[in-house]
C-alpha cells in the first residue's frame, strides 16, 4: 500500500493483553526508578519511567503507548513529585513532563508501528508471492481448459478467502466457465462483470462502477486477447477488498488467463493432430488399397488378356491354370473388399450383427476348405471338443474373423509351417486358437498387432490379401459379439505364434423343444 | 537364331504365373526372380537380352537394382509400376530404364514393350537410317521426312525432336531426356518447350487422329508408335 507518511493505526485499540504487559511495563520502570533513587538519591527518575513507556509503544502501537504514558505519568507524580504520595500537580513543570511522556510515546509506537507494518507486508508479500507461485505451478500441470478454470477458481477461492467465478467471453458475451463453489451471479453481478471486461477496470462491490453488485470482478486477459473476468464475493455489504487484495486478484486472473489460453492452444494442437493423424490413416488406407487391390487386379487382367490373345497358342493345362487364377484372385478381390466393407463399418460404429446359432466347428472347417481351395499348401490341423454348445453370433462375420486369423498365420508361418486350430470351452466362453510353428510375430509388433496397418513388413510379398487390417477387423467383429481376442508369441522354442478368440456363451441354449418349433417342412 | 532370354522381377507369384506361359509361347526363355539381389545375381549369370522389373520388390527398391545394372550393363529394362506414380516412375526412366508399363497392363501391350526393347537393342547394331512408321518415312542420313511419300519441311528443332524419339521407336522417352537431348541440360525443366514442338510438330505431320504418330505419355514423356 503506498504509504509513506507516518502510520498512525487509530482503529486498533490492541488487545487487552498490551495493556496488561503495558502496566508491567510501566510497574517495572517504577520499580527500578524507586531502587535507583533510593540507592543513588537521584532526583529526577523521569528518564527511567521514559523508557518504561518506549517498550509498550514499539512493542503495541499507539493506544498501549497512550495508556503507558498516562500510567508512567501518575507513577512518577505519586512517588517522585512534591508533595509525594498524591496525585496532585503543583508545578506547571509536571505537566510537561506528562506532555513529553505522550509525545514519546505517540512518536515512537508510529515509528514502530510502521516498520512493523512494513515487517508485515513483505510477509504478506511473500505469502503471497508463494500462493501465486503454487497456483501457476498447480494450473500449469492441468491439460484442458475447462480443468485450468475450475482448478483456478478453488485455489483462488483459497488465496483470497472468497468464493471465486470465471467467466468467459463467448459469442460477443459473458458465459460462466467455472466456480469455487455453486455461485449464481444475480443481473447486477452481470452487469458489472460486463463492464469489467469492456472496459478494462475492476467493477463490482466497492468500486466505482455497479457498487451495488455483490460481486467484484477484474478483467482477465493474456497478452493483448482479453479472455473474460474473474469474479470474487463481496460477502456481506461494506466488505470489499482492500488495495493488496485487489493487486492479487489481477495477478489471479493474470496467471489463470495465461494458463486457460495456454489449454487452449494446446486443445487446438491435439485437434490438429487427431485431425492429421485420421488423414495420415485415411492416406495409409487409400495407399494400401490401391497397392493390394493391383496385384490381384494385375493377375486376373494379365491372365484375362493371355486367355484372349494368346489362348488358341497356349496348352490345356495352361489355360486351366490361368482361368484358374483369375478365379482364385477374384475371389482375393472379393475378400478384400468384404474386409474393407467390414473395417468402415467397424469405424462407423455400424456393424449390425444378424445373430444366430453357430456351430464354430462348421465355421472352422469352411474357413480351412477356403484357405485349400486357395491354394493354401501348409499342413492345417483341426481339433475341436465333441460337446462344444452352439454360440450366438452372426456366422459370416465369424467366418471373416477366423478367415483373416487363419490368412495371417499361412501368410507368415511360412510354406512349411503347420497350423493348429483348436475349439473348446472355457467356462462361459466359446474358445478357439489358431496356432502356427512359424516365426512368430516379432516382440515390438506384438502389443499393436490389432492395429490397423500393423505389419510385419514394408512390402506386401505375402499374396496381396493384406492391408494390415485383417487382425483389426477380427479384434472390431469379436468384440462386437463381446468377446475378446488375443495374440501371444512366441508360444514353443522361441518360435511359433496364437491367437484367440474368445466368444461369449449365452445362458440360455436352443433345446430340442426349438427344434421341434423348427417347421418340418423346411428341413 | 537362340531363344531371347527374359529375366522377369516381381515379389508376387501371382504375375510370373500368368507372365510365363505366355512369354514362353511368344518364343521367349523365362528366368524368374522375386527379389532385387537375386535379379542382380541372374542378370550376371544369365545375360538376359530384357529384363522386366518391378518396382515394389521386398528387398532393394527398385531404381536401386536399375542403378546397380546400369554400371556394367546396357541390356533394356521394362519397368513394372503403378498408373499413378508418375515421379517413381520418371526417375527409375532417368536412371537408366527404357520403358515402363503401368500395372495392371495386358499382356499384349507388355509384349510390344518388349518388342520394342528388343528391336531398339538391334537398331543400335546398325540398321538402315531410314525408319518407316506407317505411312511416315524418316531418313536420318538425308534428314527427310516424308508422309506417304510426300516430303513435310520442318524446322530444325522439329525435326531434332522427330528424330530423337525414331531412334528410340517404340519406347518413350521422359521430358527430361528429350529437353537435354535437343535445347540442353540447361532447359531439362522446360517441359512447355516440348508441349509447343510437340503440338506444332503433330500439326505439321498431320499427326491429329485417333491413332497417333507421337503417343503421350501423361506426367511421363513421349513415346513414337512403332506399329508398322
Amino acid at each position: 500500500m503506498p504509504d509513506s507518511a507516518l502510520r498512525l493505526d487509530w482503529r486498533r485499540p490492541g488487545p487487552v493483553r498490551a495493556y496488561v504487559e503495558a502496566g508491567f511495563s510501566v510497574g517495572a520502570g517504577l520499580a527500578l526508578a524507586l531502587v535507583v533513587s533510593r540507592r543513588l538519591g537521584l532526583v529526577d527518575v523521569s528518564p527511567i519511567l521514559l523508557l518504561s513507556v518506549l517498550v509498550p509503544a514499539i512493542r503495541f502501537g499507539i493506544w498501549p503507548a497512550v495508556f503507558a504514558s498516562g500510567l508512567a505519568f501518575l507513577a512518577y507524580n505519586f512517588f517522585f513529585i512534591e508533595p509525594l504520595y498524591t496525585l496532585a500537580v503543583a508545578r506547571p513543570r509536571e505537566l510537561v513532563t506528562l506532555v513529553a511522556f505522550l509525545v514519546v510515546a505517540v512518536i515512537t509506537s508510529a515509528v514502530a508501528g510502521r516498520s512493523r507494518q512494513r515487517a508485515h507486508e513483505v510477509v504478506v508479500r511473500g505469502l503471497e508471492m508463494r500462493q501465486l507461485y503454487a497456483f501457476a505451478r498447480r494450473l500449469s500441470s492441468v491439460a484442458d481448459r475447462a480443468t485450468v478454470l475450475a482448478t483456478a477458481a478453488d485455489e483462488a477461492s483459497a488465496i483470497l478467502g472468497r468464493r471465486t467465478v470465471f467467466l468467459l467471453a463467448e459469442d460477443d458475451d459473458l458465459t460462466l466457465a467455472a466456480a469455487s463453489s455453486s455461485a449464481t451471479l444475480d443481473e447486477a453481478a452481470l452487469a458489472a462483470a460486463r463492464w469489467a471486461f469492456a472496459c478494462r477496470e475492476l467493477s463490482g462491490a466497492g468500486t466505482a462502477t455497479h457498487a451495488e453488485a455483490s460481486w467484484i470482478f477484474a478483467p482477465m486477459s493474456a497478452g493483448h486477447r482479453r479472455l473474460g473476468v474473474i469474479g470474487v464475493a463481496a460477502e456481506g455489504k461494506g466488505a470489499p477488498l482492500d488495495t493488496e487484495q485487489v493487486i492479487l486478484l489481477y495477478s489471479l486472473a493474470e496467471h489463470a488467463a495465461i494458463a486457460a489460453d495456454r489449454a487452449r492452444l494446446a486443445s487446438e494442437i491435439s485437434v490438429a493432430k487427431a485431425a492429421a493423424e485420421t488423414e495420415s490413416v485415411r492416406n495409409i488406407l487409400l495407399a494400401s488399397v490401391s497397392h493390394d487391390f493391383r496385384t490381384p487386379l494385375s493377375s486376373i487382367l494379365g491372365a484375362a488378356s493371355s486367355l484372349i490373345d494368346y489362348g488358341e497358342r497356349l496348352s490345356a493345362p495352361q489355360r486351366a491354370d490361368l482361368l484358374s487364377s483369375i478365379h482364385e484372385e477374384a475371389e482375393h478381390l472379393d475378400g478384400m473388399v468384404r474386409n474393407l466393407l467390414a473395417i468402415t463399418r467397424l469405424e462407423a460404429g455400424a456393424l449390425d450383427l444378424q445373430r444366430d446359432w453357430v456351430d464354430l466347428a462348421d465355421s472352422v472347417h469352411r474357413v480351412v476348405a477356403l484357405a485349400r481351395r486357395r491354394g493354401a499348401s501348409q499342413s492345417i490341423r483341426v481339433q475341436f471338443a465333441a460337446d462344444m454348445p452352439l454360440v450366438r453370433a452372426d456366422a459370416s462375420l465369424i467366418e471373416q474373423a477366423l478367415g483373416n486369423v487363419l490368412g495371417n498365420s499361412l501368410r507368415h508361418a511360412g510354406a512349411g509351417a503347420v497350423i493348429d486350430l483348436s475349439i473348446r470351452r472355457e467356462g462361459q466362453r466359446a474358445l478357439v486358437a489358431v496356432t502356427d510353428d512359424g516365426p512368430g510375430i516379432p516382440a515390438d509388433l506384438l502389443p499393436r498387432v490389432f492395429a490397423k496397418f500393423a505389419r510385419a513388413k514394408a512390402s506386401a510379398a505375402d499374396g496381396g490379401e493384406s492391408f494390415g487390417l485383417g487382425l483389426a477387423i477380427t479384434q472390431g467383429i469379436v468384440e462386437a459379439h463381446g468377446g475378446e481376442v488375443t495374440a501371444e508369441s512366441p508360444v514353443a522354442d522361441g518360435h511359433g505364434c496364437r491367437i484367440t478368440l474368445r466368444l461369449p456363451l449365452e445362458a440360455s441354449h436352443p433345446e430340442d423343444s426349438e427344434d421341434e418349433q423348427a417347421d418340418p417342412a423346411g428341413g | 537364331m537362340n531363344k531371347p532370354i527374359l529375366l522377369v522381377v516381381d515379389d508376387e507369384p501371382a504375375i510370373h504365373r500368368f507372365l510365363t506361359p505366355v512369354l514362353e509361347v511368344e518364343g521367349y526363355e523365362v528366368v524368374r526372380a522375386e527379389t532385387g539381389r537375386a535379379a542382380l545375381d541372374l542378370a550376371q549369370s544369365r545375360k538376359p537380352d530384357v529384363i522386366i522389373l518391378d518396382l515394389g520388390l521386398p528387398d532393394l527398391d527398385g531404381k536401386d537394382v536399375i542403378v546397380a545394372l546400369r554400371q556394367w550393363s546396357a541390356t533394356p529394362i521394362v519397368v513394372l509400376s503403378a498408373r499413378d506414380r508418375e515421379a517413381e516412375k520418371i526417375l527409375a526412366l532417368d536412371m537408366g530404364a527404357n520403358d515402363f508399363v503401368n500395372k495392371p497392363f495386358s499382356v499384349g501391350e507388355l509384349l510390344a514393350r518388349l518388342r520394342a526393347a528388343l528391336r531398339q537393342r538391334r537398331r543400335i547394331d546398325g540398321e538402315g537410317p531410314v525408319l518407316r512408321c506407317g505411312a511416315y518415312e524418316i531418313d536420318l542420313a538425308r534428314h527427310r521426312v516424308a508422309r506417304d511419300g510426300e516430303d513435310i519441311r520442318l524446322t530444325k528443332t522439329e525435326y531434332e525432336l522427330l528424330a530423337q524419339l525414331a531412334r528410340h521407336a517404340g519406347t518413350v522417352l521422359t521430358h527430361r531426356q528429350l529437353l537435354s537431348a535437343i535445347w540442353g541440360d540447361e532447359h531439362a525443366g522446360d517441359t512447355q518447350y516440348l508441349r509447343v514442338y510437340v503440338g506444332q510438330l503433330r500439326q505439321k505431320l498431320g499427326d491429329t487422329g485417333d491413332v497417333r504418330l507421337i503417343i503421350t505419355e501423361p506426367g511421363v514423356g513421349y513415346r513414337l508408335s512403332d506399329a508398322g
